[in-house]
């Protein structure tokens, strides 16, 4: 099977190439390929608003939910401020008071915040990149459906006065079994487990990508630099996200078994909650401001009409931000009694990190420097951003201090802190992005003389509401009061906020009208209105994207690559066609972007709106304490997952196809190479962090109460139990890993006798397990160490019960011919799981059993 | 760990040194960090939990807090001198060369900052 084989970059962009004759499928550059293009992307007349799964749609239902929530919330700040305008008001209740600046909060960072800057990128990245859509359409579309059923579930339990009034971060005791005994605080945890999920989610997504679906030749080096920031942001999703999704689960491990891992009076320690949850929430703060200032890093060389200065240094700060904002979460936490050299260690974090956003900060003015600027609409939000985020840094710079944060820690000095840094550092250009960005979506512009207006209200509104708020803060008065006395000196000043807070509330007012209006009354705009380099402005909101894939050698490829365009409009690039009426893209390497297969994509389907409903009927029902109901979404839910899963590593032609431009590629990849292989990598990523929080929890109880381990009177364990465990663990992986060999060689009986005995093995271990824990006597209520044991081992068990599954996922596959030594990709994948699991099993078994030793 | 697919009869277009732990290899120098980080944290945290206010114990963990943000220091450096060497003189590397460097020197700031906290602020206090 030799074919036309010729790496596609050593061609130069402009020379017209014959197609690989050989190969299969032969793309055509006519218009008979182009039709061909466009019915597989064509979106199904009916029901295409559910079963869509193009980014292009969900990005746009993605951003359009997330602004829903900004509004909502948005509603409830001004509720608040209404509350506070005066001394003494009773417009609301403390109750809901409670439960309205917790769901302000939880609502505008886990519903509007990350998930919107995850929408833009979903949206714009495929395009920018030079690809016709994300590597996992489906599971955008499940995260999306999750997000968006999960976060109404959440927002509307307001209406029922069900809501969490717990505070946005949610600390223990307060939101423990004893102190919040309604359901309140379940909802929390529940509905933003749902949408922590659809996080990582996008993250997989985000990350494969980015490294694996670029235009041939755009190396690392030549990525617009919106696509090194989401990069950097999905990986801190991926590492951050986890631990509170592992926080979460502890919380309501001691909600619903009375487990106690935050109740001290039985070893517990809410401070656990707080380092976990922190440990996400700072980053939190730059996986919300990196994408916006990949926005602005994008949109100001369009207004400058310069490139912008210093590419790699931006880049290198984004990274830089990146690693180093897991270095502050105790910088949340200076007033709880930590010791100070602790403290000291995470100030000094803290002001490391100005580098960074001192260099990316440089690298903007620098670019304005250096060009001519435009004053637009969205360059005018930019230059309040600039201005109110600088701000911000400089009021944190202030609290970064030990001292000085004891004395404003929980007034209105940090409220006014974070709403100058998010609002500056996000919302702003979030707008400048929706001005910028909205000929891609809707193909229209925005009114220039409202977008003025809009600009204005907002930026005089914010700043004359929130300056006086740092005033008032240093007055003494503390945040999530829900009403003061007259004669503390702050009324003055609360009033002036809450007017000014409606000012900036009708500025939003007025971008909802302008929206509305211009998607009737604007005519149809050229596509690319602001002559901006990059490629989404080709793409437009084309559901292909592009009509063929050109190689790229630029980093500013419309400014500088002569005849692009007119390249990709005429078919001279990859894959001008779709001969086989299926959806398809170019997988690139992941650093010099070399084309190594073309990719089948998954067309639209019910498949993922319906398994979102159904797991969220399943989790809303266990929420409500209507287990009947929950249970039957449950295994409803499962069964799609199953008919998914079942669905994937679908069968496709050995020989290779043309890929347009004389290259022949193949349809599918069984290694490394493959988007299914780093998917699974960047899963696990995730998956450890899960475990690494649950492993710290365990030796944090120790560190708090260095005392006689194990601490609840149960047996310090023998060698030979555990042993047998990880001999048993370790053997099913090493009979996976014969069968992968043995598959090789096409030995099938031999290799589903290892899958049916690794299988065996794998569930044997699991009893014993059980047996063993509890034989020495290890109680999960008792005390905070046995709860922290037998959550290890409940870790470590799921994983080796996914793996025994997976065992006879594949035999099954094996028996009805769906895999071979060529089409073994699942197989493999399932190897991956236990190359992970384990390692992972016999460390876990290690802590529990050599840790008391260590220690006594 | 890396087998080739031996069965592929496609041939592989893709170019051998692109898997993971290259990508990885870029922020080596923040990985550094990280660990680091973690163990004058945690070291600082349990040293001063078992042996809490002995004046000798606190000389000794700040000196080896200092110890250990040196080699920390010194492995970076290392590093990116390294891969400098190497990388230098092969035109496609420029760009992942640059990053690398960059992260090790950013890394190397972060890092060596640390010393402020462990010669100002006395150990377990």
């Amino acid at each position: 099977m030799t074919t036309a084989i010729n790496t596609g970059a050593a061609r130069p962009p402009s020379e017209l190439a014959p197609s690989a004759t050989q190969a299969l499928y032969p793309q055509s550059t006519g218009p008979d390929g182009f039709e061909r293009l466009n019915a597989a992307w064509q979106k199904p007349r009916r029901f295409g608003f559910f079963t869509e799964v193009n980014n292009n749609h969900i990005g746009l239902l993605y951003i359009a939910t997330g602004f829903l929530f900004f509004l909502g919330a948005g509603v409830l700040a001004l509720l608040m401020r209404i509350q506070l305008a005066i001394p003494g008001n009773t417009f609301l209740s403390a109750g809901t008071f409670n439960q309205f600046f917790t769901m302000h909060g939880t609502v505008m960072m886990f519903l509007f915040a990350v998930p919107i800057v995850e929408a833009f990128a979903v949206l714009l990245l495929p395009q920018m990149l030079g690809t016709r859509d994300m590597p996992f359409p489906r599971l955008s579309s499940l995260g999306y459906w999750s997000y968006a059923i999960g976060g109404v579930l959440v927002f509307s339990s307001l209406f029922f006065r069900m809501a969490p009034d717990g505070g946005w971060f949610m600390y223990p005791p307060l939101t423990g079994p004893r102190f919040s005994p309604g359901i309140n605080a379940d909802i929390w945890i529940l509905g933003l487990g749902f949408v922590e999920i659809a996080a990582v989610a996008a993250a997989v997504e985000l990350i494969v990508g980015i490294l694996k679906t670029r235009a041939p030749g755009m190396t690392l080096g030549k990525m617009p630099i919106f696509a090194w920031y989401m990069l950097v942001t999905a990986g801190m999703i991926m590492i951050g996200m986890p631990a509170v999704i592992a926080a979460d689960i502890l919380l309501e491990l001691e909600r619903a078994f009375a487990m106690p891992f935050y109740d001290p009076t039985r070893g517990g320690d809410p401070l656990l909650w707080q380092h976990l949850f922190w440990l996400f929430g700072h980053p939190e703060v730059y996986i919300i401001f990196l994408p916006a200032a990949g926005m602005v890093s994008m949109i100001l060389p369009s207004f400058a009409r310069t490139p912008l200065v210093g590419y790699v240094w931006v880049a290198l700060a984004a990274i830089a931000v990146g690693f180093l904002s897991f270095g502050l979460w105790v910088h949340h936490m200076y007033a709880t009694g930590m010791p100070l050299l602790s403290l000291s260690f995470f100030a000094a974090a803290s002001s490391a990190i100005a580098i960074p956003m001192g260099i990316q900060v440089f690298a903007w003015i620098a670019t304005l420097w250096n060009g001519k600027p435009v004053l637009r609409v969205p360059m005018l939000f930019i230059l309040g951003f600039l201005f109110i985020f600088t701000i911000g840094g400089l009021t944190g710079v202030m609290v970064a201090a030990v001292p000085y944060d004891l004395q404003v820690h929980d007034t209105y000095f940090v409220v006014a802190h974070f709403h100058y840094v998010l609002i500056g550092g996000m919302v702003f250009p979030i707008f400048a992005a929706l001005y910028y960005w909205m000929p891609v979506m809707t193909g229209r512009m925005l009114s220039d003389r409202l977008g003025h207006w809009t600009f204005w209200l907002m930026f005089i509104g914010f700043n004359a509401a929130f300056l006086p708020m740092h005033l008032t803060g240093l007055l003494g008065m503390p945040r999530r009061i829900y009403t003061y006395s007259a004669d503390l000196g702050w009324n003055a000043l609360n009033l002036v906020t809450t007017v000014f807070s409606f000012m900036l509330g009708a500025g939003v007012l007025l971008f909802l009208f302008d929206f509305i209006r211009h998607l009737r009354a604007r005519p149809e705009t050229r596509l690319d209105p602001w002559q901006a380099p990059s490629l989404e402005w080709i793409a437009g909101n084309a559901a292909h994207a592009f009509r063929s894939i050109v190689p790229i050698t630029s980093r500013y490829p419309v400014w500088e690559q002569e005849r692009l365009k007119d390249d990709i409009v005429a078919g001279r690039g990859y894959l001008p066609d779709a001969p086989t009426v299926s959806r398809e893209a170019l997988v690139t390497s992941p650093i010099t972007a070399e084309p190594e297969q073309i990719l089948r994509m998954p067309g639209p389907g019910w498949i993922t709106f319906l398994a979102a409903v159904a797991t969220a009927i399943c989790f809303a029902g266990m929420t409500i304490k209507a287990p009947i109901v929950g249970m039957a979404a449950g295994i409803a839910a499962a069964g799609l997952y199953i008919y998914w899963l079942w669905s994937l590593d679908s069968k496709l032609p050995r020989e290779p196809a043309d890929a347009g431009r004389g290259l022949a590629l193949p349809l599918y990849r069984n290694g490394k190479q493959s988007v299914g292989w780093w998917g699974l990598v960047v899963l696990l990523i995730s998956d450890a962090v899960v475990g690494a929080s649950f492993a710290f929890a365990y030796l944090f109880f120790w560190t708090i109460r260095p005392a006689v381990w194990p601490p609840d009177g149960s047996q310090l364990s023998g060698f030979f139990d555990p042993a047998v465990i990880s001999v048993l663990v370790v053997a099913a992986y090493a009979l996976f890993e014969a069968a992968e060999r043995l598959n090789r060689r096409e030995r099938r009986l031999a290799m589903s006798v290892c899958l049916i005995i690794s299988a065996i093995v794998a569930g044997a271990a699991l009893p014993l397990g059980w047996s063993w824990l509890n034989g020495l006597g290890v109680n999960s209520t008792q005390h905070s160490y046995g709860a922290a044991v037998w959550t290890l081992f409940g870790y470590s068990a799921l994983h080796i019960a996914i793996g025994a599954a997976m065992a006879l996922w594949c035999l099954a596959r094996v028996a009805l011919g769906m895999i071979d030594s060529w089409r073994c990709l699942a197989l493999r994948i399932c190897l991956l799981w236990w190359r992970f699991t384990a390692p992972v099993t016999v460390l876990t078994l290690i802590l529990i059993v050599g840790f008391p030793y260590v220690v006594s | 760990m890396s087998s080739p697919e031996i069965h592929s009869d496609v041939v592989e277009t893709g170019p051998a040194r692109e898997g993971l732990s290259r990508l990885l290899d870029l922020v080596f120098g923040f990985f550094i960090w990280a660990a680091h980080f973690l163990i004058v944290y945690v070291g600082a945290a349990l040293v001063c939990a078992l042996a809490p206010a002995e004046a000798s114990a606190n000389a000794g963990l700040t000196v080896a807090l200092a110890l250990a943000t040196v080699a920390a220091a010194a492995i970076v450096v290392l590093h990116g001198v390294r891969r400098y060497r190497q990388q230098r003189e092969e035109p496609e590397q420029q760009f992942p060369m640059y990053v690398t460097i960059g992260c090790d020197a950013i890394a190397l700031v972060a890092i060596m900052w640390q010393l402020f906290p462990i010669f100002l602020v006395p150990a377990c206090a």
